[in-house]
């Protein structure tokens, strides 16, 4: 796991996974990663996550998660 | 509910958050997106569900490879892009999208808050397997769901995990499911 350098000014830590250097990186035939509780979680820590992400106005509905709508922007490409 | 062929399946049960939580709940990722962005109309009783859990304990929370991919998909969308608001626009210099180190930074520090969500709680991630493939296209048929619907019931039920978190109306047509959706669709 290595680190990224924080861009939001918030205090919340952002890492990466980097399983090619895991130790524990899941067998070939795994159905399931086991992740236990992060031993800094706290409440205070999961309140400060609730809102992190800004938007002006919620998303519209159907644009989320469906491509095909020809009403919504499908920008990942551009 | 009526299907074409005449039988009847029984309808998901669905629970309101102020519900006694489950050891075992599989979360789809809208229910994500709803807790990290306020603006989303089910935000506040998102936080609500998920500071309960986390005041509760016991409850292990469940997400499949797929969930990552979907919200990456969401999130690099230019229409969810330019809604973020300006100083977040400018901070991530989503100007420059055409530079892949600010859409590697933008889509890593995104998803780096989604894990650092669910590092609040014991979790696990269901690999999307040729098992889960296979499964996953009966449950399609059977309840039209999309083929991402049916793969999260797939991952789910391979884990023995009956109770799932979603505001997404077409899990209420799965029988054998306990929906956990706050009941905003409102009772039958």
């Amino acid at each position: 796991m290595s680190s990224q350098p924080r861009v939001d000014g918030s205090d919340t830590t952002v890492s990466v996974k980097d399983w090619s250097s895991d130790a524990t990186r899941p067998a070939r035939d795994a159905r399931v990663r086991h992740h236990p509780r992060s031993a800094d979680a706290s409440a205070e820590a999961l309140e400060r996550l609730a809102g992190i992400i800004k938007l002006n106005g919620p998303i519209p509905p159907n644009c989320f998660w469906d491509a095909d709508d020809e009403r919504c922007d499908d920008g990942a490409g551009d | 509910m009526p299907t074409t062929s005449g039988a009847t399946t029984v309808p998901a049960t669905e629970r309101r958050f102020s519900a006694s939580p489950p050891s075992s709940l599989y979360v789809d990722a809208d229910v994500l997106i709803n807790y990290v962005i306020d603006s989303e109309p089910h935000h506040g009783r998102t936080r609500s569900f998920f500071r309960d859990l986390e005041a509760r304990g016991g409850t292990t929370l469940y997400v499949s490879s797929l969930t990552w991919l979907e919200i990456a998909h969401a999130i690099t969308r230019e229409g969810f892009r330019r809604r973020l608001e300006s100083d977040v626009q400018r901070r991530f210099r989503l100007d420059q999208w055409r530079n892949e180190q600010v859409r590697e930074t933008y889509v890593q520090t995104f998803l780096g808050w989604l894990e650092g969500l669910l590092n609040q709680f014991e979790w696990n991630e269901v690999f999307v397997t040729d098992q889960i493939r296979v499964a996953s296209v009966p449950i399609m048929t059977r309840h039209r769901l999309s083929s991402q619907d049916a793969c999260h019931v797939a991952c789910a039920w391979q884990e023995g995990v009956q109770d799932l978190a979603s505001f997404d109306e077409a899990f209420r047509r799965v029988d054998g499911l306990i929906l956990w959706n706050d009941v905003i669709h409102g009772s039958r």
